[in-house]
Formats: C-alpha cells, sequence, structure tokens
C-alpha cells in the first residue's frame, strides 16, 4: 500500500465534535455505520497526523500501520500461507513461561495441594506482552522456592507419587521420564534421562524419597521446563513451522494458562496436531470443559482491564453502598453474564446486546430493578431495565472505569477506544499540556463541559477528540454504576455525534443505541479475536488491523461465538508459521 | 586504600571458634592484607512524598548543624552529623509515561526515560527501561560484590492501586523490564538469607545435613545448566540472550550456595522471622480513605523484622546491596492514632493525600511522615551500634539514599524532591550539611530549574569507588554529580 496523501479533514477534527447531536439519531437499521477505519485510510490518517501534528496521536497510530504494513509491502506470493496476503512476521521465539503459567503447570503436574501455601500469582490480571520478560536472580530464585516448596512431601510420599519400591533405578527412570515428558511437553531424550538419574542417584544416597524429590525439583528449576519454543521446523519457502509439541504448548497456554492435557500431549507426540482440523478438535475438546472456559473468560475479562475493579475505592460518603464485596459481586455478575453469552449460539455480539443479566438482590438494587428470587444473594437472570443494555452498563465495567468519587469520561473513552473496539492507541499526554488544561477546568465544571474544554485547547484535542465522545455516552451512569439523570444539577445528555471523528462513524442518543451498533461492527470480534491472538502469541504489538488479525477473524461476524475465535486462531497461520529470528 | 584493622584472636573470642567459620576468617584476613573494605548501600523508601512545611529545616548556609530541625527531620536528630538534606532535586520525569506514583517509582530508580506503558494494569503503569541504580552500582563497584547473595529486595506491602501493576511495586531491575520482586513474607527472605546458613550452630551434625542439603541443591541448579547447553544448541541466535539471562540467575544462585556456613544466630537472629499475614489484595475498607481496621501496626512489624534481616545480613556481610520499600505509592496503609478530628478512624494513606488539602489531612500526613522517620533513624541508629563482623559499626560503611516518589502527594509533583542521604565516615559523605541547589544547568527533563535526582545518584558512585557513574538514558536527564557532597 502506498502511503496516501494526508487528509486534513480528519486530522484536525473540529472542537464541536462532542456537540449534542442536533437531531434524533436514526433508528439502528438505518443508521449504518460509515466504517472509515478501513486499513487504508488509517494509513493515510497516520500520515496526516504524522505531519500536521506533532503533538498528537501520530506515534501511537505510525506504531499500529507499521505493525499492519510490514506484511503487506512483502509480494503476493500465491503459494504462502493465507493466500499471500500475510506473510509470517511473528519470529521465532523462546518464551518464559509468566508466573501464572509456571505455577498453574506445577498444580497441574503435581496435584492443587502442592501449591496450597505459598501466594500464588493472581488470575485477575494477566501478562499479555510475554516476549520482553526476561529472567533474572529474583525469578529464578523464586522458581527455586516453589521447587523446593511443592515437593515439600515427596520424600514421604515417593514410592505413591512413583508407584517404584526404591530398589528398581528402571521403575524410577520411567517414572522421571514421564514427569519430565509432561514437564516439557515434548519427549526427552536420553541425555537428559541420565542426567536427571545422576540428579536423583545424588538424593538417593540418603533415601529414594530423597532421589525423587531432588529430580522433581531440577525438572522444576530447570529452563526446558521454565521456557516453551516457538522455533518450528524449516520448510521449503524459508519460514518456520511449529512442531506439534510447540503448537500443544501455544495452544494449551492460551486455553489454560497451564501445560497440555494429557490427551493434547499425545495428539503432539502422535503428530496429529499439525493438522489445522486436529487442532481446532482439541480446542473444541478442551472447551468442554468448564475451568477451560473459565480460564479463557478471566482473560478476556483481563484484556478488557475489568480486574482492576479489585484495586478500586469509592468515596463512602457519595457511595456508602460500596465495598469490596459489592465489588466482587459485580465482577461476579460479569464472569456468569460471560459464561452464559460467550459459548452460546446467540453470538459475540449478545455480549452487547443482551437484555437480562445475573444479578444477586444487590446488584438489582443498585440497577434499580426487583429482584425476582427468594434468597438476596443468589445470583438470578433479571430483565434490564431500558436504559441498561449487555456488558456496557454493568455496574463492574462502570465502577471499575470511574474515579474514586466521580465517573471518568476519559478511563471509558479510552476503554472503548482500546480494549473494547482495538481503534489506534493513543499515547500519554505531555506533561505541560496537562498542568494547562487543569488550570482551565473548574470544579463545578459537569464531565461534559471538561470533555468540551479539552475539545476546544489544543493539543488536548488531537487525542481526546478520539474517545472522549465514547465516555461521553457514559454520562448517565455515576462512579458505581447507578443510573443518573442530573450531574451538579444539571441534566446529563449522553447523545454524542461521532461524525467529524477521525476513525469512527455514528450518532447516538445513549450508550444503548451505541452498544446495539457496535455490536455488529466487525471492529468487535475482530478485537476479541486480537486479544486471544496476542494472548496465544505474545506478540503484543499485533494491532486489530495487522493481517494476522484480520486473516483470523475473516468469516467471523457478530453470530459467532468464541469457540469459534479460537478455532480459527487454531487454524490460524498466525500461531503456527514463524519467520526467521533476526538475531541482534 | 583502606583496610581493616582486624584481630583474629578478639574475633574469635566473640564467637567461638566454629568449623566453618575459617573460610570467613580467610577473606576478612584477605581484607586486611589491602582488598578494598566491603561497602554497603541500603535504598529505604517512603511513599507519597512529604508535607514541605514540616520537611524542611529553618536556617542558612549549608552547615546543618545550624539548622533548627523540623517535625519531620527531628527523629534523625542524632545521625545530623551523617545527614545530608537536599534542597532543589527534580525527579527528571518530562518525556515519561504514567502516573504520578507509578512514573515517580520507576524515575527514581532507573533515571531512565519511561515512555511505554504495560497494557491494562490500570493505563499508568510505565515499563522501566533499564536496571535500577542499586543494580548498576553492584555491576560497577567492586567493594559491594563478592557476597553470598548480590542483593535482596525487600517491601512491606503489596497493595497497589491494580492487582497486576508493575512499577510502583519494585524498586530494583536487573535490566530493562525486568523487575526484581522484593519479599514481602520476612520468612521468606530470612530462607534466602539464611537457608544455606546453620541454624543451631556449626556442629558436625549440622555441618553434615548442610553440607547434603547444598549437594542437593547444587545438583539441582547443574541439571538447569546442563538444560541450558543443550538449548542453546538448538536456539536461533537472536534468543540466546534470554538464555544467557537464566544462565547467569542459576550461577548467581550457585555462588550463594558456596557461602561460609555461618550460624544465624551469630548474625543475630536466633529464631527465623514470624510469618506475617501479607495482604494480598486491597482490604476491604469501605470507602475512599476509611478502613474498618488500622493495619499500621502489622506494617511496622513487617518493617521491623526486614530491617532485623537487613542487620543481620550485614552484620554477616551476606549481602552489601539491598533496596527496602514500605509500600507503593498508592499506599493502601491505614493509620490508627493519626486522624487529628478522631484518633479512631483509621485513614488510608495515599487516597487520605488526595483528599482536598485541609489543615486536618496536612496534619495527618505530616505523623505519617513522621513515622516513617522515627523507623528510618530508630534502624540508622542500631546500625551505628551494631558492629560488623569486623567490628567496626555497620554504619560507618553504608550509604543510605531515603527517598520518595513524588515531592508533593496532592499534587503528584516531582519537584524538591525530600530525599535524604545518609552515611558513615567509611563511605566519605559529608554529612552535616544542608545541600541547596544554586544554579548550574537543570536537566532538560527535570522542570522548575530543578537539579536532577540522578546527579544525587551520580554523586553516590563516589561512595563505591565510581567516581564516573552515569545514571540516566543521556545529558537531557542529568548534568552530572552533585559536587562537595563526598569527601
Amino acid at each position: 500500500m502506498s502511503p496516501a496523501a494526508p487528509s486534513p479533514g480528519a486530522t484536525s477534527a473540529p472542537p464541536d465534535l462532542l456537540r449534542r447531536s442536533a437531531r434524533r439519531p436514526l433508528r439502528p437499521g438505518r443508521r449504518r455505520t460509515l466504517l472509515r477505519a478501513t486499513t487504508e485510510l488509517l494509513g493515510a490518517l497516520a500520515w496526516g497526523f504524522a505531519l500536521l501534528s506533532p503533538l498528537g496521536c501520530h506515534g501511537a497510530l505510525l506504531e499500529g500501520d507499521e505493525a499492519a504494513e510490514g506484511s503487506r509491502d512483502d509480494d503476493d506470493d500465491p503459494n504462502a500461507p493465507g493466500g499471500g496476503s500475510c506473510l509470517p512476521r511473528i519470529e521465532q521465539a523462546l518464551i518464559l513461561l509468566d508466573e501464572l503459567a509456571f505455577v498453574s503447570s506445577l498444580r497441574d503436574l503435581l496435584g492443587p495441594a502442592a501449591i496450597e501455601g505459598r501466594l500464588a500469582p493472581d488470575v485477575y490480571t494477566k501478562t499479555f506482552a510475554r516476549k520482553g520478560y526476561v529472567a533474572n536472580t529474583s525469578v529464578v530464585s523464586t522458581r527455586l522456592e516453589w521447587a523446593l516448596h511443592v515437593t515439600r512431601d515427596l520424600p514421604q510420599e515417593a514410592a505413591e507419587v512413583t508407584g517404584c519400591d526404591g530398589t528398581d533405578a528402571t521403575c524410577v527412570r520411567a517414572y522421571l521420564e514421564d514427569f519430565a515428558h509432561r514437564a516439557f511437553r515434548r519427549p526427552v531424550l536420553a541425555e537428559e534421562l541420565d542426567d536427571l538419574m545422576e540428579v536423583y542417584a545424588q538424593g538417593a544416597e540418603s533415601s529414594f524419597g530423597d532421589g525423587v524429590q531432588l529430580a522433581v525439583q531440577a525438572v522444576i528449576v530447570s529452563p526446558s521446563f521454565n521456557h516453551r519454543t516457538e522455533y518450528g521446523s524449516p520448510r521449503d519457502d524459508g519460514f518456520y513451522e511449529l512442531t506439534p509439541h510447540e503448537l500443544a504448548s501455544s495452544l494449551s497456554y492460551l486455553l489454560t494458562d497451564s501445560l497440555p492435557d494429557p490427551e493434547l500431549l499425545a495428539a503432539a507426540d502422535s503428530g496429529a496436531l499439525a493438522d489445522p482440523e486436529e487442532r481446532v478438535l482439541q480446542v473444541r475438546r478442551l472447551l468442554e470443559r468448564s475451568e477451560v472456559r473459565g480460564s479463557v473468560e478471566k482473560t478476556l475479562l483481563a484484556a478488557w482491564t475489568l480486574g482492576n475493579l479489585f484495586g478500586k475505592v469509592k468515596d463512602p460518603g457519595l457511595y456508602p453502598e460500596f465495598s469490596a464485596a459489592l465489588a466482587s459481586q459485580m465482577y461476579r455478575e460479569t464472569e456468569l453474564f460471560l459464561e452464559k453469552h460467550l459459548w452460546g449460539d446467540e453470538g459475540l455480539s449478545s455480549l452487547l446486546t443482551a437484555r437480562t443479566s445475573p444479578m444477586n438482590a444487590a446488584l438489582a438494587d443498585l440497577v434499580g430493578v426487583p429482584f425476582p428470587g427468594s434468597d438476596p444473594t443468589e445470583f438470578v437472570e433479571v430483565p434490564l431495565p431500558p436504559e441498561r443494555i449487555g456488558l456496557l452498563t454493568q455496574p463492574s465495567v462502570l465502577a471499575t472505569l470511574s474515579r474514586t468519587d466521580s465517573t471518568s469520561v476519559v478511563a471509558r473513552g479510552l476503554f472503548v477506544n482500546g480494549p473494547l473496539l482495538c481503534l489506534p492507541k493513543i499515547p500519554s499526554p505531555p506533561e505541560d499540556a496537562i498542568a494547562e488544561i487543569e488550570a482551565q477546568l473548574e470544579h463545578d465544571m459537569t464531565e461534559r463541559e471538561r470533555a468540551e474544554a479539552r475539545a476546544s485547547t489544543s493539543p488536548c484535542n488531537n487525542c481526546h477528540n478520539q474517545f472522549d465522545g465514547f465516555g461521553l455516552l457514559f454520562e448517565t451512569y455515576d462512579a458505581i454504576g447507578r443510573y443518573r439523570t442530573t450531574e451538579k444539577g444539571v441534566p446529563i445528555d449522553a447523545s454524542v455525534d461521532f461524525s467529524s471523528h477521525a476513525t469512527f462513524d455514528g450518532q447516538y442518543a445513549d450508550v444503548v443505541e451505541f452498544a446495539e451498533d457496535i455490536a455488529e461492527r466487525p471492529e468487535f470480534v475482530q478485537c476479541v479475536t486480537r486479544h486471544l491472538l496476542v494472548y496465544g502469541t505474545g506478540e503484543e504489538s499485533l494491532g486489530r488491523d495487522a493481517c494476522e488479525v484480520q486473516q483470523a477473524s475473516d468469516g467471523l461476524t457478530g453470530q459467532s461465538n468464541l469457540a469459534d475465535v479460537l478455532e480459527a486462531i487454531a487454524r490460524s497461520p498466525a500461531l503456527s508459521l514463524r519467520k526467521e529470528d533476526s538475531a541482534p | 586504600m583502606k583496610t581493616y584493622s582486624f584481630s583474629r584472636r578478639s574475633f574469635i573470642g566473640s564467637v567461638g571458634a566454629a568449623v566453618g567459620l575459617i573460610g570467613l576468617l580467610d577473606r576478612l584476613e584477605a581484607q586486611e592484607e589491602g582488598n578494598p573494605a566491603p561497602r554497603r548501600f541500603l535504598m529505604i523508601q517512603r511513599p507519597v512524598g512529604t508535607i514541605f512545611a514540616n520537611w524542611w529545616p529553618t536556617g542558612t548556609g549549608s552547615d546543618l548543624s545550624t539548622y533548627e530541625l523540623s517535625r519531620i527531620l527531628t527523629p534523625f536528630a542524632p545521625l545530623r552529623d551523617r545527614m545530608v538534606v537536599f534542597r532543589g532535586l527534580g525527579l527528571p520525569a518530562g518525556g515519561s509515561a504514567g502516573g504520578g506514583h507509578e512514573r515517580g517509582t520507576v524515575l527514581m530508580v532507573t533515571g531512565r526515560r519511561a515512555p511505554q506503558l504495560y497494557p491494562g494494569n490500570g493505563g499508568d503503569d510505565p515499563y522501566a527501561e533499564g536496571a535500577s541504580v542499586d543494580q548498576l552500582l553492584l555491576q560497577s563497584s567492586s567493594v559491594l560484590q563478592d557476597v553470598p547473595i548480590q542483593s535482596l529486595q525487600l517491601s512491606c506491602d503489596r497493595r497497589a492501586d491494580t492487582p497486576g501493576e508493575v512499577s510502583p511495586r519494585h524498586l530494583s531491575y536487573s535490566g530493562p523490564r525486568a523487575p526484581m520482586t522484593p519479599y514481602y513474607q520476612p520468612l521468606e527472605a530470612y530462607e534466602r538469607l539464611f537457608g544455606t546458613l546453620m541454624p543451631g550452630g556449626t556442629t558436625s551434625d549440622n555441618l553434615e545435613a548442610l553440607a547434603r542439603a547444598r549437594a542437593g541443591k547444587k545438583s539441582v541448579l547443574d541439571f538447569a545448566l546442563r538444560d541450558l547447553e543443550r538449548m542453546r544448541t538448538i536456539a536461533p541466535a537472536g534468543q540466546r540472550e534470554k538464555l544467557d539471562a537464566y544462565e547467569d540467575a542459576v550461577r548467581e544462585l550457585e555462588r550463594e550456595l558456596d557461602a561460609d556456613p555461618r550460624d544465624p544466630a551469630f548474625c543475630g537472629v536466633d529464631q527465623p522471622p514470624d510469618v506475617i499475614q501479607v495482604s494480598q489484595r486491597v482490604d476491604p475498607y469501605g470507602g475512599a480513605n476509611v478502613s474498618p481496621e488500622r493495619d499500621d501496626e502489622k506494617h511496622r512489624r513487617i518493617g521491623e523484622l526486614h530491617l532485623a534481616l537487613v542487620k543481620a545480613a550485614f552484620r554477616c556481610d551476606l549481602t552489601r546491596t539491598v533496596t527496602f520499600q514500605w509500600s507503593p505509592g498508592t499506599n493502601h496503609v491505614s493509620f490508627g492514632g493519626m486522624w487529628p478530628p478522631d484518633a479512631a478512624v483509621f485513614k488510608v494513606h495515599h487516597t487520605t493525600s488526595h483528599n482536598p488539602e485541609t489543615d486536618d489531612v496536612r496534619e495527618f500526613l505530616t505523623r505519617i511522615e513522621v513515622w516513617y522517620a522515627e523507623r528510618a533513624a530508630t534502624f540508622l541508629q542500631e546500625l551505628a551500634e551494631t558492629e560488623d563482623i569486623t567490628g567496626r559499626p555497620i554504619l560507618d560503611t553504608t550509604l543510605v539514599p531515603y527517598v520518595t516518589e513524588v515531592s508533593h502527594g496532592f499534587s503528584h509533583s516531582w519537584n524538591d524532591m525530600p530525599w535524604l542521604l545518609f552515611g558513615g565516615a567509611e563511605t566519605g559523605l559529608r554529612g552535616g550539611q544542608y545541600w541547596a541547589h544554586s544554579g548550574g544547568r537543570p536537566s532538560s527533563a527535570t522542570g522548575n530549574n530543578m537539579r536532577s535526582t540522578n546527579d544525587y545518584w551520580m554523586a553516590c558512585g563516589q561512595a563505591f569507588g565510581v567516581p564516573d557513574f552515569v545514571l540516566g538514558d543521556d545529558e537531557t536527564m542529568y548534568f552530572g554529580p552533585i559536587d562537595g557532597i563526598f569527601a
């Protein structure tokens, strides 16, 4: 693609972007969106920003554009994967398991009791940028401490665990081969097994149990256990196809944050996983387990940054009903909601458009609907009032994306722009601009007045015009998600007209109309695909517009569910093909 | 070059002859023969900045002894002649991203621009783009090296504003984006420090058990090294650095196993510390800044247990580089007895700092600053009164930066950072000084004609035989080491 001429109209969005829309929005069916966020135009916009607005959002836009562009510059090759439009750009890599993956793997190797008693990593935030993660003494020392911890009872239990009586070295060797096979997620070399038996022999000088304990510790501290590889085998075209064992690990850590289960490992051992359709079958099989679906649900919640709800505090004077307990109930509502809507026939769009939601009595009260259940602690599916729809108006989302004592147009706007739709990234504001705008913002201004002040102040408006409008749609919900119609005594108008927006179009009376609209847009499903593909590959630089994401989400719509997305990822070359490592 | 005057006889007299101590004695004698004396680096952080009105001492000139110390500095009065007060230091925070406390913490310890944010994590959590000052000093100074534990990271509270935040929770980085996780649980730090040593003393039974335990750990690490060799043969060239990093870590842990078998009791800790229920997530408190329970007492207990380990480790020369963090800058600890209108109201430190700046809030924050100052001053007094294995007061050879990530919590200002520097005679610090920035080119990343905090750190290199120590990505981040604070 060649960069188009700069587009001044798009780069200098006028300050009236956030003005109340003069006319009522069209009916949803006719209010068809003008999707301007095509990759071509994005490139043009990026150039416009780069040339015209030195303090603006251009840096991040270029970053996204670069990511999308690199592959398209390559000549089309009919023999290349994906019809030649998307040559592999993700390089071969050695990936250090993060602490969640490490500890989950220990749990699955040795049983849940083994990891009890040490602070396990949080599952509410997950690491999406794994490629930059490197070992240091602190990391390896922690892994050694875990190894000592999880093997603390092994000397007593060795006979039971290994099925050996301690006199038969062949039996121990067979146990260790099986253990290392599972831990390394690949066949074990004879040489490796010899080394492990040496470790065992050292401990066995004291006792059989000590020997088993030491050998198991050695596996846990080893780099083979602590890393997974994406090296692949060379193909004729110079790219690398991940081995079945590498694919098993990729899929398993994507879906479960842990090592492959026996069936997946067996599919790698037999070579069956080299076939994309076998990968799809394995994904389907794994997704039958609720804990696997739960792990993916947590990944999506983390991508949407909703785990941050657990750190939220609210002003008790303004929000006396808010507590950590209520926050966890809010989160629970969203978890249950995802369980119901991510996997069903109604497709991912139902996440945004569902008109019921599971609530307990406290949440129903907060939302302002009667609670139909008999037990107030029980979560019951409750019809939503007309001002609520789907995920976006759930208290968990609204409270997470608010400040202690007020809503946050900026946080909510950035959420829609980033985690929800994967529109171009927004850089942090320059310090001097913050000081300047803070001087202008008065204490008694409404959120809309503040947004308007940002929209009419350069350089703030360069970026804020891209996302403040999204945030304003949510203004009718306060900092803990209660519905409100006034702010500081002024009636709230949550309508927003995006017709001057750089990368998004539409006019909405409120967030309900907005949710109904974006549920049908490709950006939403592509963005979900992007999050999971990034989680699976550790390649955080992939934007929604990257060809890998476009390719994987090709054919997916709002009617697709999350299993469809994961199956598409399992088939996608982005998961299985790598470019040669470029040595620094 | 300074050497130890050290009497083998008096040392053996003080601890009793024990088999395992021979190696240690040999090392001490080597020092006496002209090898450089050890130095120690102990960064002590406290969160949320200060209240200027109650921080600055009153007086003129550079002689601190003529000043009247402020309320917050009064606890340090006995250490006045080993202390430098700085005025006019600014954090070079320009060109970086992230929240006030988050960015402040990264800039404070790395002095490098941090323009990239972690995805998620509240959207204000910057990556550290370089190693931290403690690790850089350690890498470049021989007088900090050659100890069983290269460096130790301790923190007294894990809670930050979002569960996954990195920047506010770490003071040490081994390199770009490579945080070194602190110990929160004193017992875990104890096991790291003394796990290779000898509870119960160096009896021959114990020595045998220890030898077995060490041999076991060594064979575990040895397997890791063999595995690394094999992995190296198949790794693409660009990935070998990651294996190198793993290998460096394994080798460092191996060296820890070579430590002399000393008795923790001799080092000053005869019992492992209590297990503390370290808070895992934000405690349930009902609102912005009032908690149903106080946790300053637990906070204090964790701090004291950690610091007792630091003293023991210094005493036995197990480590020479320590970063000690009271809490992330977004401190979630709730303090009792501190809220002026009602001592029974337990207010949370950080969130209260963002209340309107009333007299009550200022007084509350001042009291907490005094509380942290008292803890630090008490500990530094202990270091002044405790002898290390050479018979010299620990503080004599210890440089102690006393730092925080913002200056004024209300506004997240990074100007006029309320930092102190303590150091005993051997560090060369010219204590008893009031240093004020009096011109000279400030760095471009520092606002309002402030002298960059990197210049403070660069001066610290002089205590460790690294006069040309540099911190920062380029000259926009620093001017040069502050003159005149080291002899």
